[in-house]
């Protein structure tokens, strides 16, 4: 296992200092983007493990994400669970919920498995939209309000979110440089030969998808807390299971940074937007979308790497590169 | 007695289904691409029909043949100078583009059109008939035998013609195929051309018989999932069997367990099919 130079530890521990005391100087309004901003480096990350460093996509971590918001939720309301306790019960619970679907649902590839992926989500919606009782139905779930004035509370959750995203780049950095790792880069670039030499790709792969559920529920139940009102329509959207995609897309597949970078680009662009033109937001979230895709398939990271070649024909050349 | 008309309500629907499944399936079978934003395609069909109507005071059905050429046009459009340029790319890839084609048509289309529904309506629009003690509105007997016609339509397309072969040809052996002097780009277009067409046609029969809004795509793509992976692709007869078994499958889930289980039986029936059998009933690899 590599070391961080000294150098490099310091000037993280600079970078989460500063994260750390900047909230206290900004408006409500900055802390909320960040905390956004915050959870979607989680979620982009967390897909990063599976679809990224593992090469199996999934069009359906957002089945996580709400599982783990309902379980945080139903836990506080009906049985007064500690918010803290909560959330271990939402990562245990997209961790093994992950677990049971990954052995069926990873034997498909590709195509398939985007499918399948997309319809085990949209099935637990459906589930949620029609469960009666204790979760509330299609009506929603309402949380109970936190203590505190707003902008403690939004302190709160700026920190929850923040420290969400720190263990999951950490776990993210050791999964590519152990054992595990190179597993999961074999089985990416050809797993019949992984098969060959002697590696378990299913459980690889089983543990690639759990960990990448992992986090993903905790933030989920993190997200349920701080609205305070979730429907299942909401945090099992597809907009969520591709908007995890989309950002490390942007950032680059399968590197530590390129979720992040994603995460921070994307967040702003949509507050930007949002604020703006909020009637047209979408329809140019799906021009970027377009165009960050056929222009820069391997994201942001590969473009600051080949920099000093970088000129116009680079660009062209991703466009040329998978056509007919 | 209810239990049957039941049964052949969900059938009638099922034709529709197929067609949408139809033009889907086609262009995840012969490119290899999943097609996010076909959703998209059924709802502008579905407009492009309702506006021929309103304007010119056209009968729907005759509005249908109009709205496939239109959107034929598109799709060809769409394809050489935006699909074109991923059709080798992975999955991921080809998904999220087909994702951003999907907002940014929907979005634009709210911004036109606005969230509001709008209807046609013709004067037959209620009228009925009856087969010993079984109802059929006449505009959903007419879609349903359009559906069966378009289907059948596309079978001798992709199985008579010259240029169904070439289609046929490109999915089997590229290189091959264009030693032969196919031109794959032309044939590219060609194909998700006649898959946008079939999604417009179909949004166009659901224009007929639903309101409409520019949201309604959504729930059309989720379906023709399932119908594409249940009928396999590599057939015409596949999406159309899918699509009836669907919309039977609807019918009789709303029927017997409520409107709200639906979509769990069929998200739960696309995940079992994916696994047990992921070519669908009658898949094949080849057309």
């Amino acid at each position: 296992m590599t070391r961080i130079s000294v150098g490099k530890s310091i000037f993280f521990l600079i970078v989460i200092c500063l994260l750390g005391v900047f909230p206290l100087g900004v408006g409500v309004s900055i802390i909320r983007l960040l905390t956004s901003i915050f959870m979607y480096t989680v979620l982009s990350q967390s897909w990063n493990i599976i679809g990224g460093y593992t090469g199996y996509i999934s069009f359906g971590n957002a089945l996580f994400f709400g599982l783990g918001a309902y379980t945080t939720g139903v836990l506080m309301l009906h049985l007064h669970t500690p918010f803290v306790l909560s959330l271990l019960a939402s990562a245990a619970v997209a961790f093994g919920v992950a677990f049971l679907i990954g052995i069926p649902i990873l034997r498909l590839k590709g195509h398939y498995l985007a499918v399948a992926t997309f319809g085990v989500a949209e099935a637990m919606r459906e589930v949620f939209n029609n469960l009666r009782g204790f979760s509330g139905g299609g009506e929603g779930l309402s949380f109970p309000l936190p203590p505190g004035d707003i902008r403690m509370v939004s302190y709160q959750f700026y920190y929850l979110m923040l420290l969400a995203a720190i263990l999951t780049m950490i776990m993210a950095y050791h999964v590519t440089r152990r054992p595990a790792g190179y597993a999961m880069a074999a089985i990416r670039d050809d797993e019949d030969v992984a098969n060959v030499m002697g590696i378990h790709t299913t459980k690889y792969k089983i543990l690639a998808f759990c960990l990448s559920a992992l986090f993903t529920g905790v933030v989920g139940g993190i997200f349920g807390y701080w609205v305070t009102f979730i429907e299942p329509n909401n945090v099992f959207s597809i907009q969520i299971s591709v908007m995890m995609v989309i950002m490390v897309l942007l950032g680059g597949i399968g590197t530590l940074w390129g979720p992040v970078i994603g995460a921070f680009i994307l967040e702003i662009l949509s507050d930007l937007l949002i604020s703006r033109v909020v009637e047209y937001h979408g329809a140019v979230l799906g021009f970027i979308i377009i165009v960050v895709v056929l222009a820069a398939p391997r994201g942001i990271m590969e473009i600051i790497k080949e920099r000093k070649k970088l000129s116009f024909s680079y660009f062209l050349e991703n466009i040329r590169k998978y056509q007919a | 007695m209810v239990f049957v008309q039941i049964l052949l309500d969900g059938l009638l629907l099922g034709g529709v289904y197929a067609v949408i499944a139809l033009g889907f399936s086609l262009v995840w079978g012969i490119m290899n691409i999943i097609n996010v934003s076909h959703g998209a395609f059924v709802m502008l069909g579905a407009y492009a029909t309702y506006w021929i109507t309103t304007s010119s005071g056209l009968d729907p059905f005759m509005a249908l043949p109009i709205t496939m050429l239109i959107m034929f046009i598109v799709g060809g459009i769409v394809q050489r100078f935006i699909i074109n340029y991923v059709i080798r790319a992975p999955a991921y890839i080809t998904i999220t583009l087909t994702f951003g084609l999907e907002l940014l048509i929907v979005n634009l289309a709210l911004g036109a059109w606005t969230a509001n529904f709008r209807s046609i309506t013709v004067s037959y629009s209620g009228a009925r008939f009856f087969v010993g003690p079984f109802l059929f509105p006449y505009t959903r007997f007419f879609i349903f035998v359009s559906a069966l016609v378009l289907t059948g339509l596309m079978h001798l397309f992709i199985t008579r013609t010259k240029t169904g072969a070439a289609i046929r040809a490109t999915r089997m052996d590229l290189e091959s195929a264009r030693l032969n002097g196919v031109n794959v780009r032309r044939i590219y277009i060609i194909t998700f051309g006649v898959g946008a067409a079939l999604a417009g046609v179909a949004g166009g029969m659901i224009a007929i018989t639903y309101p409409i809004s520019p949201q309604m795509g959504f729930s059309y793509l989720a379906m023709s999932f399932i119908i594409a992976v249940l009928g396999g692709l590599g057939s015409m007869a596949g999406p159309l069997i899918g699509g009836l078994i669907f919309g039977l499958i609807e019918a009789l889930g709303s029927f017997l367990i409520g409107t709200g289980f639906k979509g769990i039986i069929a998200f739960t029936l696309l995940v079992i099919i994916l696994l047990v059998r992921p070519s669908g009933i009658l898949g094949r690899e080849y057309y």
